[in-house]
């Protein structure tokens, strides 16, 4: 039971952050709220028994990005007037498509609504434990795994590509 | 650990070679550049050009290691084509014969590429190692998409490849147009592999696996909601891989990235990555149109159309010739996206024509672009239609090379294009689509009028006192690949019957 109360807590806490972020004029501000989203999205991968998600979530989203983020919005040294003049003029279409979005996503939960109470979600307890994510790693998902260190590759030769000084 | 020891990990070595060879043809292409000695030719030996600095080094012959390491792999795929009657499941790869074939064909279009790289790149100051890493690994990433039994996979093949076709475009940093192709390229590619990801995830929720070969297994498909879900995940996935092979709604980056890239470049993003795009395309709706086939023929025909005809309505006001030439690859992703739509009821014959019809396509878009890069001055790129009058006289081979080509992409006999469009549409009228075979043929007539024009420019317009130049960009590899690409468009046009009956051999279901 507590576990309900637990993932309706951290649920509502994603959604006022992720909206905390799209209204907040100043950008630093949208960051901070960015990583608490990203923290509530690791809670409720806890409550699912994805431990190693959870995890990697902190680490990599909360942390090494999240830093990246708010290094970069520092470096531009955005003003929050000024950030307003940078949006897209003209924009009746894209606020009309994303509401349009919104109210599908909406729609879709609560056409979802009614099955989630009657089934209920039954996490397996060992699935997303870093145990079993390093055994499916190293078996069924190996050609993937290894396919993503070429992936790498390719963006950092890419980065370095295109941020060099070009060849005089 | 049990699990570990029951993958027998040599055979799938063995079946995996091309993919091998082209990662580890890319990784040591890589160490070589890094090490590459500062001159590695004897002074008389050096490459002698008025506008290149002599002091910097030559890494030319990299592009021929990188040729040669696609060559094996593009033995080893023919080998294993022999090899294989019968599919042949590993893991999460699967090796039949369709995807040898289409590794055949985008091996072959890499090595197409990096030969136009031959000579462009050291004068346009390109990097000419990074340029061979990128496209073969590049390669590695479009053999994981067309050679995957697993959405998971296929999508990192994907992005492998985008990622090197982004850098590949923006490269020439000191071209705005470069620049500004790659940015505009990333940015939408990133959006599109968003869409693709949300179809593949809607996939996951109808069905409960990634897996395309357990996709109808389970009874879950008689859900309504997983019904739902399905449709749901077909419209993203169509929006994403629309967007990469250039379907009409989601074509608008098409002239501008092909327009900006260096032109060896798009001469590949035209041949292998949209045949890669296809043919995954081709391998989900396979799985899924069975599950949903009225609705799902709907749409791809929908979009064939639209896509058909603002491609080739668009061309016909095009004056510079890598638009003209960009706006026809977009109205070629709409014949081949008809293929898909005969897939519903007669799978084998639709999926015998899709690789006929993008085989065809990249060996005459190869052409025409090689031409188009022979005829650039010393560091500058030929562009506008115009600059091609009077060539019927001053180069008649290459004038003759480039109207076979034009001609063959316009779908006229005794072209490969002809004989692939009549693939084509015969399949359709077998598949009894009458409406859309009409459509194709009128948008095909359409497109002669662009076709022609550059035809018309070479041999008729008088040239106006423009100074003769003959400082065209030399290289033996570029000249050998518009021969051997004018040969394959002649010689599979009037003698179809082995190579067609090779492609229907490859096609078992």
């Amino acid at each position: 039971m507590i576990e309900a109360y637990l993932f309706y807590f951290f649920a509502v806490t994603t959604v006022l952050l992720a909206v905390t972020v799209v209204v907040q004029p100043n950008p630093i501000g949208a960051a901070v709220s960015l990583v608490g989203t990203f923290f509530s999205l690791a809670a409720l991968f806890v409550l699912l028994h994805a431990h190693f998600v959870a995890i990697m979530q902190i680490i990599l989203y909360a942390g090494a990005i999240m830093v990246l983020f708010i290094f970069v919005i520092m470096l531009l040294n955005l003003e929050p007037e000024k950030v307003k003049l940078r949006t897209i003029a003209g924009n009746r279409l894209v606020q009309g498509s994303a509401a349009l979005y919104l109210a599908g996503v909406i729609a879709l939960a609560f056409f979802g609504w009614r099955q989630f109470f009657t089934q209920g979600v039954v996490a397996n307890e060992m699935e997303g434990t870093i145990e079993a994510v390093g055994k499916l790693l190293l078996t069924d998902y190996l050609v993937p795994f290894e396919m993503t260190s070429v992936l790498l590759l390719v963006a950092i030769i890419g980065a370095v590509i295109l941020a060099r000084k070009p060849v005089e | 650990m049990e699990s570990l020891l029951n993958t027998d990990w040599l055979a799938l070595a063995y079946n995996e070679l091309p993919l091998l060879l082209l990662i580890v043809g890319g990784t040591l292409v890589l160490l070589a550049d890094l090490w590459w000695p500062q001159h590695i030719l004897p002074r008389w030996a050096r490459r002698k050009s008025a506008t290149v600095d002599v002091h910097v080094p030559d890494r030319t012959p990299l592009l021929l290691f990188g040729m040669l390491a696609a060559l094996v792999a593009f033995i080893a795929c023919w080998r294993l084509w022999v090899q294989h009657e019968m599919p042949n499941q590993m893991g999460m790869l699967v090796i039949d014969r369709f995807s040898l074939v289409g590794g055949m064909m985008i091996i072959g279009s890499t090595i197409a590429g990096l030969a136009l790289g031959w000579g462009y790149l050291f004068q346009h100051k390109l990097p000419i190692g990074e340029y061979t890493v990128l496209m073969l690994f590049a390669t590695a990433g479009a053999w994981c998409m067309i050679s995957s039994a697993n959405l998971l996979l296929a999508f990192v093949g994907i992005e492998i490849l985008s990622i090197s076709a982004y850098v590949l475009a923006g490269m020439d940093t000191k071209n705005r147009l470069s620049v500004e192709s790659g940015l505009k390229y990333f940015l939408l590619g990133a959006v599109a592999s968003a869409f693709l990801l949300f179809g593949i995830a809607f996939f996951y929720g109808a069905t409960g696996t990634l897996s395309l070969v357990g996709f109808t297994n389970d009874g879950i498909m008689q859900a309504p909601t997983s019904q739902f879900y399905l449709i749901l995940g077909t419209a993203f996935f169509l929006v994403g891989i629309g967007f990469k092979v250039a379907l009409a709604p989601f074509h608008t980056w098409t002239p501008d990235v092909y327009e900006g890239a260096p032109i060896p470049v798009t001469a590949w993003f035209a041949s292998a990555v949209k045949a890669a795009a296809f043919l995954l395309f081709a391998r989900v709706m396979l799985v899924v149109l069975p599950l949903m086939p009225a609705l799902g023929t709907q749409l791809i025909a929908g979009l064939a159309i639209a896509t058909m005809f603002i491609g080739n309505m668009a061309a016909l006001w095009q004056d510079n010739i890598k638009r003209l030439l960009a706006y026809s690859s977009i109205a070629h992703a709409g014949y081949a996206a008809l293929a898909l739509v005969t897939m519903a009821t007669i799978p084998e014959a639709g999926i015998t024509s899709l690789l006929w019809y993008l085989m065809s396509y990249s060996v005459m878009t190869i052409g025409a672009f090689a031409v188009v890069q022979l005829l650039g001055r010393d560091g500058e790129e030929l562009t506008s239609v115009g600059a091609l009058a009077g060539l019927g006289e001053r180069h008649p081979w290459l004038a003759a090379c480039l109207s076979i080509f034009l001609l063959s992409l316009a779908g006229l006999p005794p072209t490969v294009g002809f004989m692939a469009k009549y693939y084509l549409l015969a399949n359709l009228v077998a598949a009894g689509h009458w409406g859309l075979t009409i459509a194709a043929i009128i948008s095909s007539l359409i497109s002669v009028g662009y076709y022609s024009y550059p035809i018309v420019v070479m041999y008729f317009r008088p040239v106006a006192n423009q100074t003769p130049h003959n400082s065209m960009n030399v290289g033996v590899p570029i000249r050998l690949v518009i021969f051997f690409a004018a040969l394959a468009v002649l010689v599979a046009g009037i003698f179809p019957d082995r190579l067609m009956s090779f492609i229907q051999n490859s096609v078992l279901l």
